[in-house]
């Protein structure tokens, strides 16, 4: 856990003494980062730059003799992904980003191509549109699939299985694998994070600590499902270790945000009074803002207010907290997602690493003091083209 | 009501049903008034009595036109997809610094023309209104997915396109302002205007219509073109109202404006109809989700009661029709 918090504090920061004792503590194969030199013009992800940089060697990834050794064993090859998010959502496009700048580094310092197809339903839970198109690539060949799903453990382990037996490997994201007995999960790897631990729960804290333990809150949940069902719990573990914060409301947003601000608007008409407002996504979040805003109260200006936080770590969010839109969000490290991912199956897959069955990638709560550097990374993926054939 | 009904012969008999759902719907608002003043401080205050008359103003907007197609015994799947299109293109528009009113004026044209587009399937291609439309929210939905590449269009607020959404006009939410003129227009063009009176016609009995010498082809293009119209309106207005548009905008509205417009008795077969039910049925409905997020009940059951609710509002209705024809 810690190289990664490393990784991502390294990376945008560019703090060289932190990437020092990250690649001292995490050793030569494990911590793709990138030296400070190419985080900045690297950020654009332009090739010629990236291409010129890992011709001399500035990866921060192993030596060259193992840089060597391992553009051998895979360079020319060509590795097929299917990717397929529940969804197309600005946050499925920002962990696919996140993808292709791990892909394009992989492909610029060890000469590995990759094929990308993106599929997704047209309906967030068409469970069964995403079991054909797992189906439909293993019948293609297709060397791994990332799996993100409405669908839980149980239900899709008979497909991940038959995929898996077809040779096609099977990787989940963006997954609360908290909610299963690891034993059970039929994929090879889970690369998620933790929604109860490293979601809700720091809501959960934040509230407590801005609040000083003691005030009034109200929740709005989005559509009941595996991910509401963790984020909530560890929301309500980190509440409930404080006698003097109450929710006083709990209402149904769908995750969006015409029924977040209705949702908020309603429980705002009987508890004028609250302190603090969860949504737990951002569109329901900023629904929320603009449920106070729109009923003349007050939203939080460092002392008083009324505190809104919602969760994903979109540009829009990031916008909205740096305007005052939004005081907090959780940012559940949606870029990491993408680069972990693809990084475990080229470890796993074409080098013959061990990995562990869930890789859990750092989050952050972010407001308005920090939100630089969670930004910047997003940015940075965002602004990443497909480079990698 | 029943000065204005006179003007429409044709629908004597579905008058009298009309007025009964209407006294009955009125009297289930009241009877939620008083159950729930009782039950909570905040319900009967005018702010929050206004609220819930603004969230279900897009609803009623697109109920409004769902009353006119629903009255020629046809549907319109489309209406949210329409609001997603054409809340996007002023969106878009605005997001490239064009000015508001053509901004405005695009977004307008967008429902009107894919509006008029369902018709034209439904009248020259001879596709049914449920297929026409339920192709052209598929194609829509995925147009929203394309054009805005699953990214919300947002970053397009100026202070007059802010007015359309948030503005007040003499303490009224303008969103509200809209929807009444909206009204007024529509229950004059329904009730006193030759286009209303055909469209009852033709949803009574198409072949006597077209026989009777209505332009039928004309009727149902303009008919569509006009529920095109009102969901460009919800959507302009959303889009200000939101401050984002997200290319899922408006999914799921087609059924709660069919629902309104049901439950204030427009007929889905055809024949009858009522702006007035469509009203206090996009009303109630938002009336209930506002009455049970008071009382805080468990989000698991409110939809189910929604739901009983909006049942019994029609059982109701239907069953003390047929008690008073035996």
């Amino acid at each position: 856990m810690k190289k990664r918090h490393f990784k991502v504090v390294g990376f945008a920061l560019a703090v060289l003494m932190i990437l020092s004792v990250a690649l001292v503590g995490c050793g030569n194969v494990d911590s793709p980062v990138q030296t400070p030199a190419a985080a900045p013009d690297g950020g654009t992800a332009d090739t010629g730059t990236a291409a010129a940089s890992a011709a001399e060697g500035t990866w921060q990834w192993g030596d060259p003799a193992w840089e060597a050794a391992v553009r051998a064993k895979v360079e020319g090859k060509t590795f097929k992904i299917g990717f397929t998010p529940p969804a197309a959502s600005e946050f499925y496009d920002i962990i696919m980003h996140g993808a292709y700048t791990m892909m394009n580094e992989l492909h610029d310092r060890f000469g590995v191509n990759f094929e990308f197809e993106f599929v997704a339903p047209s309906e967030h839970d068409a469970v069964e549109s995403q079991v054909s198109t797992i189906e439909n690539w293993a019948t293609k060949e297709f060397d791994a699939v990332l799996v993100c799903t409405a669908g839980d453990f149980d239900s899709m382990n008979a497909v991940y299985e038959k995929a898996t037996a077809a040779g096609t490997a099977v990787y989940l994201f963006n997954m609360p694998a908290e909610l299963w007995d690891v034993d059970s999960i039929k994929a090879t790897s889970v690369i998620s994070y933790d929604n109860a631990r490293q979601s809700g729960y720091l809501v959960g804290q934040y509230a407590a600590e801005k609040l000083g333990g003691e005030g009034k809150i109200l929740f709005i949940s989005g559509n009941d499902g595996h991910w509401t069902t963790s984020r909530r719990e560890g929301f309500m573990e980190a509440v409930s270790e404080y006698p003097g914060l109450t929710i006083v409301g709990e209402q149904r947003g769908e995750y969006v945000r015409d029924a977040g601000m209705a949702a908020a608007e309603n429980l705002l008409q009987a508890n004028p009074d609250v302190d603090f407002i969860y949504g737990e996504n951002e569109e329901m979040a900023q629904g929320a803002v603009q449920a106070v805003q729109a009923m003349g109260l007050k939203m939080w200006d460092g002392n008083e207010g009324i505190i809104v936080v919602g969760a994903d770590g979109l540009k829009s969010g990031f916008e909205q907290i740096r305007s005052g839109g939004l005081t907090a969000t959780v940012d559940v490290g949606s870029v990491d997602q993408g680069r972990e991912a693809i990084k475990a199956i080229f470890m796993h897959e074409l080098l013959g690493y061990s990995i562990d069955k869930v890789i859990n990638v750092p989050t952050i709560l972010v407001d308005s003091e920090n939100v630089d550097v969670p930004e910047a990374y997003v940015d940075w993926a965002l602004a990443t083209t497909e480079n990698y054939k | 009501m029943k000065n204005n009904e006179m003007t429409a012969p044709l629908a004597v008999k579905a008058k009298k049903k009309i007025d009964r759902q209407l006294l009955g719907l009125l009297i289930f608002v009241i009877a939620m008034m008083v159950v729930m003043s009782f039950l909570s401080d905040s319900f009967l205050s005018v702010s929050n009595l206004t609220n819930v008359f603004r969230q279900s103003v897009f609803i009623m907007l697109l109920g409004f036109g769902m009353t006119f197609v629903l009255t020629t015994g046809g549907i319109d799947l489309s209406v949210g997809v329409m609001l997603a299109l054409s809340g996007g293109m002023s969106g878009w528009l605005l997001s490239m610094n064009v000015n508001i009113v053509p901004a405005v004026i695009a977004g307008v044209l967008v429902g009107l023309l894919v509006g008029a587009g369902n018709g034209l399937m439904i009248t020259k291609l001879r596709i049914t209104p449920f297929i026409a439309t339920l192709a052209t929210m598929s194609i829509g939905r995925g147009v929203m997915y394309v054009w805005t590449n699953s990214i919300p269009f947002r970053n397009y607020m100026v202070g007059g396109f802010r007015f359309i959404g948030q503005g007040d006009i003499f303490g009224l939410q303008f969103p509200i302002v809209i929807a009444i003129v909206a009204f007024v227009i529509l229950q004059f063009v329904y009730r006193c205007t030759a286009f209303g009176r055909h469209v009852t016609a033709y949803g009574s009995n198409e072949e006597s219509a077209r026989v009777s010498g209505i332009n039928t082809d004309k009727l149902l293009i303009k008919v569509y073109a006009l529920s095109g119209l009102m969901a460009a309106i919800a959507g302009i207005t959303l889009a200000s109202r939101l401050e984002t548009v997200h290319p899922e905008m408006g999914k799921g509205y087609e059924l709660d404006a069919i629902a309104a417009a049901i439950i204030g008795g427009t007929s889905l077969s055809g024949g009858k109809g009522t702006l007035v039910g469509t009203v206090l049925g996009a009303f109630i409905i938002y009336l209930i989700s506002n009455a049970l997020n008071l009382l805080n009940v468990d989000p698991d059951w409110e939809t189910i009661v929604k739901g009983i609710i909006i049942l019994i509002v029609v059982a109701v209705e239907f069953l003390s029709h047929r008690n008073k024809k035996e």
